[in-house]
């Protein structure tokens, strides 16, 4: 098994809405890929804040909070952060899902949920850490890539 | 013209569902669906297995993504490429549904007056649509209890303006199925009108890009307009002038949401602006209402009113017949 990235980084609540592309080389040889993806915190502690956050949201976008007798219901915030993949020639999905630490593998005949199976040519390849909200003020992630021979996929 | 009840919004453990492709296609069974559009956020990777699970079940399949992006959600049927979700900005909306579209691409908006962060990550539609000719259809209809959300009546009002618009989006409803049923939650089922007598993914696609759906809570509401020896449908174009309107509401449709309890009261005939042209009481059962109208707006569409869950609401509406100016 061999590490070919290790990424560590933190969003701030600016970054939401946005990607971080990184493009990892795969040598030839390679029978699977396996992505370890994780970030924290996943909630927003601070009731008093979700509350107020949510209420500022709830009145712009559905009008006075008296028809939304259940909002507390939406508590409590989270961050989503996905992970989605791009072989060299092509786009293999997304982990769309509110799990904040993930374990995929990719292979010719197997993926994880989300992602298609493919070859694992050689080449680049990229995996994407995507932003769809990051509701506290810091939201650290670490992405680890392992590149597996035949003998490690079983 | 045949209608078959179908699911148009469907997520599986692909990406936040909780069934698998298996699982998904067994539910639709129990609840009498003769067909579903996978719509996965951001993935095709369910497509294969569902469509083999759901060949051996006789239910068939749409093949979709939803694209989750940050400015809105957009499903997106028979395209596979969908790796342009991350990137997609407010501004940029025309350009790619109109290289969705010339890739053959069926378009609809997902529920676009959802809220947005931080309750629903990208829900909320933000983009900036000068081509809404581009879009085949727009769901109105989102999710559990539909017609007691603001933002649902926000969908139908700014549907209807787009009609009013001379924009041909086709209604559609969808649970944005993620997981098991509540039997105390109304859901809306879309019909499409299919004219071959089985249903199929082909008829399907067609009929949504044909305009032919009516959404319920309960009974199929549906619509014909004839003139001497001239009869339109559900999304068909008919000249302006006198028609006889025929409406034709089919309780026994109701079987898989038998449990909902439900009162039809009323039906209506409403035009542009949303202004009634026609309305007329009905009970729950079987109901044949005729009445002759002359047209001179651009669209019609049926709508039948009630009682759901103790509170006045919509129960049903067709999709309109188009009029034009000869
Ligand atoms: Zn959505
Ligand atoms: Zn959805």
């Amino acid at each position: 098994m061999e590490e070919i990235l290790a990424e560590e980084h933190m969003f701030i609540g600016a970054d939401t809405a946005s990607n971080i592309l990184l493009p990892f080389f795969v040598k030839p040889g390679y029978e699977g890929l396996l992505f370890q993806f994780s970030y924290e915190p996943k909630f927003l502690d601070d009731e008093a804040l979700a509350v107020n956050l949510l209420k500022k949201s709830l009145a712009k976008y559905e009008g006075a909070l008296e028809d939304q007798p259940d909002f507390k219901a939406y508590l409590p915030l989270q961050n989503l952060l996905t992970l989605s993949l791009f072989a060299p020639d092509a786009y293999l999905g997304s982990a769309h899902r509110q799990n904040p630490c993930q374990q995929h593998l990719i292979s010719e005949s197997f993926a994880s949920y989300g992602f298609q199976p493919h070859p694992i040519t050689k080449g680049i390849w990229k995996a994407a850490v995507n932003a769809h909200c990051v509701i506290t003020d810091f939201c650290s992630w670490k992405l680890r890539i392992y590149a597996l021979c035949e003998e490690e996929m079983m | 013209m045949n209608w078959f009840p179908v699911e148009l919004h469907c997520h599986t453990k692909h990406s936040d569902g909780d069934f698998s492709p298996a699982e998904l296609i067994e539910q639709a069974k129990i609840f009498g669906l003769k067909g579903i559009a996978l719509t996965d956020h951001n993935t095709v990777a369910g497509w294969e297995e569902t469509c083999s699970c759901a060949e051996k079940a006789g239910i068939c399949v749409l093949p979709g993504v939803e694209w989750t992006t940050y400015f809105g959600h957009m499903l997106v049927l028979q395209q596979k490429d969908c790796g342009g979700w991350m990137d997609l900005q407010p501004d940029r909306i025309d350009a790619a549904t109109a290289d969705l579209r010339a890739r053959g691409g069926t378009i609809g908006a997902a529920h676009p007056f959802e809220p947005g962060n931080p309750v629903g990550t990208g829900c909320h539609w933000d983009f900036s649509v000068r081509h809404w000719e581009n879009f085949h259809y727009y769901e109105v209809m989102n999710g559990e209890n539909p017609m007691e959300k603001v933002r649902n009546r926000k969908s139908l009002l700014a549907w209807t303006s787009l009609l009013d618009h001379g924009y041909r989006l086709t209604p559609t409803s969808g649970i944005d199925w993620h997981s098991q049923l509540n039997k105390e939650f109304s859901y809306a089922c879309t019909y499409v009108g299919v004219p071959e007598k089985d249903c199929t993914a082909q008829g399907m696609n067609h009929a949504i890009l044909s305009g032919r759906t009516s959404l319920t809570m309960g009974p199929l509401l549906t619509m014909e307009v004839c003139r001497e020896s001239q009869c339109g449908g559900i999304g068909d174009v008919c000249p302006n002038g006198r028609y006889t309107f025929l409406l034709h509401l089919d309780p026994r449709r109701a079987e898989h949401w038998r449990h909902l309890d439900l009162q039809p009261r009323e039906v209506r005939l409403v035009t542009n602006g949303g202004r009634v042209l026609f309305q007329s009481p009905c009970g729950e059962c079987k109901l044949e209402s005729s009445v002759m109208l002359d047209v001179q707006t651009s669209w019609c569409r049926a709508e039948l009113w009630g009682v759901v869950r103790d509170r006045e609401s919509l129960i049903a509406m067709t999709a309109p017949i188009y009029f034009s100016q000869t």
